[in-house]
């Protein structure tokens, strides 16, 4: 699975975040993002759009992040795809909760359009370091 | 609070004795030992003295009769000094002397011999005891000269032809030697005739009296025999006394007088069946005129009377036997009337004592009653305390102490009652004792619903399961896993319904048992307002951030984007917009930091942490702080690996912050320098010190609190919020560690981190997740 990471589904509620990250992580990350404004519209698109990252926001109406998460989790393309969430809510406990959902990071908002790109990156290759290491093992 | 404690016991009573019988028991056992004591004396005084009287009594019973026979051996005396003195007797003198004829009167010697026959016969008439009256010559070698026998008729005279010679006899020769004016007895022999015994065997007791002629020569003696045997007979038959008598002589020859009033025949010393009795045996001592001989069975007292003294000690003894039975009988009455008396002050005094235990005791067990009713329905306790006695002492003292009590029971009840947390006491099994109002509206029972059930029917099936163990540890060890401290936990109502309460439980010795008492307080309000506020916080933190985040992230975009087609001025603005939205950014950051310090509900993982790869992380995390203030970090590890118990995330804030501190304060091109080292044993100091302006001293006492800013203005063009101290000093706290500082004003400050050292954990697998 390791190479460069392109294609990033993108689960955020707030038009205003949504456009700016995309425009961020596309104009200077070079990443190909499907943005969908909510946790079922992110369901229906993945299989489709079949991203090798997830990126989501937690606090959603509606389904939130987490949710959202499981039920692609359920899917069999979902099942093992790296998650990150973004959100404002990274207390200690809070990122804890979200490791346990199986997410590969948490990047905090507010987030730096500059470095986003390159941290997505960074967490992906780890997360694929260490799926590899386990296939191996 | 309940009346348990005053229940009576009935044990004492069954098993022990009451106060009355005990003084009851001590004064009959005073009563006895008095009465036993005094009587044992008053038989014995008594029993010694009745003993004197009798003896004396016999004693001098003994002395009459010895007088009586002291009569009859006197009798026979004078009977011999009278004849001795009548005419014939001279005559008989004279006409021997003078060819037998009176040279007075010219009467023959058969003339005076018949005279003085006659004499004879007269005086053997008026004496019946007397067997032979004798006038005996002594020149004429000891023959008699005038004799009258007592005959089976009465007497008789001895014809001349049949008299004899007695100059062969004992009593002849003893009377040779008499003085005028004496006579001499002689000791009871049989009588001899004819020198031999006769056969007839008569003891017989002869008296003596010498006649003296003109020249003072003996010339004869009279000689009266007396049968002895019948003498004794006709003086013993003559008492009327009952009692057991004996007389002997020196001989030991005796005649014996039965208390019946039979008299026994007289035993001569060498009769066959001679046999005196051993307490009658006399006394060697001739001295002893009186004696007494005490045997088992009798007393013998006897006295001694002599007889002729002058010759051969001759005396008869004369004793009177006593049964001691007779003796003792005045001892043994008085014994019997002490014993009666004995027991008749007995039981005076018992019925005395128990009359008077009775009386005493009697307020003790009112005040019993009075103390029992009270204790069974409760009424107000009224104790006799007008007695000005030790008892009302006592019923006062009582009485105090129950008002006193009483008291203080009524307030702590009212307390009880009132109080608005719930308070139950349980005893040592979980047994439910009491159960406040407060406690029936928590949890919805009644007290009657509750009282003596388990404390479990309050709690969740969970926790109850577990109560049990906390009991049954608690009584095993004594360890205390719940006591004296306030917990939160759940409780369950009447209606299976639960709720969040704190509990604070707290143990009450009693003696040798203990109850535990439970404040419970239910904090299902206090719990919906934190859900509450926690919720808030998580709002606002959404809404104030999802705003800020647009914010942020536009102008990084557009600066990236744009800053080389723009002018200064409006890079210079664009790059305002950007440091004012993270200022903003960190300040909802700090805000929410406190709100949750003050609440204590900031999470701290603390775990043993690799303090020196831990700041060297942070530190070159961070260099873009460096970079932004134009400064250099020098970081300085002094200290080989070693772990600190620290929350890592938190330790990074609190750093972070004063890494931030410093280089705001530092001047261009200066260098802070970060420094970990050892601070005695346990401890490891993390320093951050800067070449600033320092600390003003007027406010280095102010530096930790909130907004605290030395100089607004300075802080503020700098960028901070003036609450990173306040942080920092929490989250250090938090791990049991300190902050503190070092400045001179005007050359830089250096804050200092100390934290534990501890041991490093078990697993130490690097962490491969981490927030960004």
């Amino acid at each position: 699975m390791a190479g460069r990471l392109e294609r990033i589904l993108y689960v955020e509620d707030d038009a205003h975040i949504a456009e700016l990250a995309v425009l961020a992580m596309e104009e200077f990350g070079g990443l190909t993002i499907l943005h969908c404004p909510s946790g079922l519209e992110a369901l229906e698109a993945f299989s489709e759009f079949s991203p090798q990252l997830v990126v989501l926001d937690v606090m959603m109406p509606g389904m939130d992040g987490p949710q959202t998460l499981q039920r692609i989790r359920e899917t069999p393309e979902g099942k093992n795809v790296p998650a990150v969430f973004m959100t404002a809510k990274v207390q200690t406990h809070e990122q804890q909760s979200y490791h346990d959902l199986g997410a590969i990071g948490v990047i905090a908002k507010p987030f730096d359009p500059i470095a986003i790109s390159d941290q997505l990156q960074e967490l992906w290759e780890a997360a694929c370091a260490a799926t590899d290491h386990k296939i191996a093992d | 609070m309940t009346r348990e404690n005053f229940r009576p016991s009935h044990k004492e009573n069954l098993f022990g004795l009451t106060l009355r019988n005990k003084i009851i028991i001590l004064a009959c056992g005073v009563s006895l030992l008095t009465s036993l004591t005094l009587g044992a004396l008053v038989i014995m005084r008594t029993t010694s003295m009745s003993l004197d009287f009798a003896v004396e009594n016999v004693a001098h019973e003994a002395r009459l009769i010895a007088r009586d026979f002291k009569a009859s051996y006197n009798q026979m005396r004078n009977d011999a000094f009278v004849i001795s003195r009548t005419p014939p007797i001279q005559g008989i003198l004279r006409s021997a002397s003078n060819s037998d004829v009176d040279p007075l009167d010219g009467s023959t010697s058969d003339q005076w011999n018949e005279r003085l026959e006659t004499i004879f016969s007269a005086i053997m008439e008026g004496r019946s005891t007397y067997t032979q009256i004798r006038y005996i010559g002594v020149p004429n070698n000891g023959r008699e000269l005038v004799r009258v026998n007592r005959g089976h008729d009465g007497y008789e005279v001895v014809a001349r032809d049949q008299l004899q010679e007695k100059s062969g006899e004992a009593y002849f020769q003893r009377a040779l030697a008499l003085q005028p004016g004496e006579a001499y007895f002689s000791k009871v022999t049989y009588n001899r005739e004819f020198g031999k015994v006769e056969n007839s065997l008569v003891p017989t007791l002869r008296v003596v009296v010498p006649i003296f002629d003109s020249q003072n020569q003996i010339f004869g003696i009279i000689v009266i025999n007396a049968d002895y045997s019948a003498m004794l007979r006709e003086r013993l038959a003559s008492l009327s006394l009952p009692r057991d008598i004996i007389v002997t002589n020196e001989a030991g020859d005796y005649m014996e007088h039965h208390a019946d009033g039979s008299i026994s025949k007289f035993h001569y010393q060498t009769d066959s069946n001679y046999r005196l009795p051993a307490s009658v045996r006399q006394s060697n001592d001739l001295r002893l005129e009186e004696w007494v001989a005490k045997g088992a069975k009798e007393l013998a007292y006897s006295v001694r009377l002599p007889i002729s003294r002058q010759f051969d000690d001759s005396h008869i003894v004369i004793t009177i036997r006593v049964p001691n039975a007779e003796l003792y009988s005045n001892a043994r009455l008085t014994r019997l009337e002490s014993i009666v008396l004995a027991v008749a002050l007995m039981l005076m005094s018992l019925a005395a004592t128990a009359w008077l235990a009775t009386k005493f005791t009697e307020p003790l067990q009112s005040i019993t009653r009075a103390v029992r009713e009270t204790s069974r329905s409760g009424v107000k306790l009224h104790l006799p305390t007008n007695r000005k006695d030790e008892i009302g002492k006592l019923a006062d003292a009582f009485q105090n102490l129950t008002d006193n009590l009483t008291k203080s029971e009524a307030q702590v009840r009212a307390i009880f009652d009132n109080v608005v947390d719930s308070v139950i006491t349980i005893d040592g099994s979980g047994v439910i004792q009491n159960f406040n109002p407060a406690s029936e509206s928590i949890f919805g029972y009644a007290v009657g619903e509750v009282i003596g059930k388990n404390i479990k029917i309050l709690m969740p099936e969970a926790i109850a399961m577990r109560h049990d163990g906390y009991l049954e540890a608690y009584r095993r060890t004594g360890e205390k896993s719940i006591i004296g401290a306030t917990r939160e936990l759940e409780g369950r109502r009447k209606d299976g319904s639960t709720f969040p309460m704190e509990l604070s439980v707290s143990r009450v010795d009693l003696g040798d048992t203990h109850v535990f008492t439970g404040i419970v307080r239910d904090i299902t309000e206090r719990k919906q307002i934190d859900v509450m506020k926690n919720q808030f916080v998580s709002t606002v933190n959404h809404e104030l951030r999802t705003p800020l985040t647009s914010i942020q992230a536009s102008l990084g975009i557009l600066q990236k984007k744009v800053s080389a087609k723009i002018d200064p001025k409006e890079k210079r603005l664009l790059d305002i917009s950007l440091q004012s939205c993270e200022r903003l950014g960190r300040l909802v950051n700090d805000i929410l930091d406190l709100e949750k310090i003050a609440a204590g509900k900031m999470d701290f993982h603390v775990e043993p942490c690799d303090i020196c790869w831990l700041v060297e992380s942070i530190v070159e995390r961070h260099l873009s702080l460096a970079e932004t203030h134009h400064v250099n970090f020098d970081l300085k590890i002094e200290i080989e690996k070693t772990y600190c118990s620290i929350d890592p995330a938190r330790f990074n804030q609190a750093l972070v912050n004063l890494l931030s501190n410093a280089a705001k304060f530092s001047p261009k091109g200066e260098t802070v320098t970060i420094r970990v080292s050892s601070l005695g044993k346990d401890r490891v100091s993390v320093s951050v010190a800067d070449n600033g302006p320092g600390i003003p001293s007027s406010f280095r006492d102010k530096v930790f609190n909130r907004f605290a800013q030395a100089d607004g203005s300075a802080t503020r063009a700098a960028g901070g919020s003036g609450l990173g101290l306040s942080i920092t000093k929490s989250i250090i706290e938090a791990f049991g560690g300190e902050i503190s500082f070092e400045s001179v004003e005007g050359d830089g400050a250096t804050f200092f981190l100390n934290v534990l050292v501890c041991e490093p954990a078990e697993d130490n697998g690097e962490k491969t997740w981490r927030a960004a």
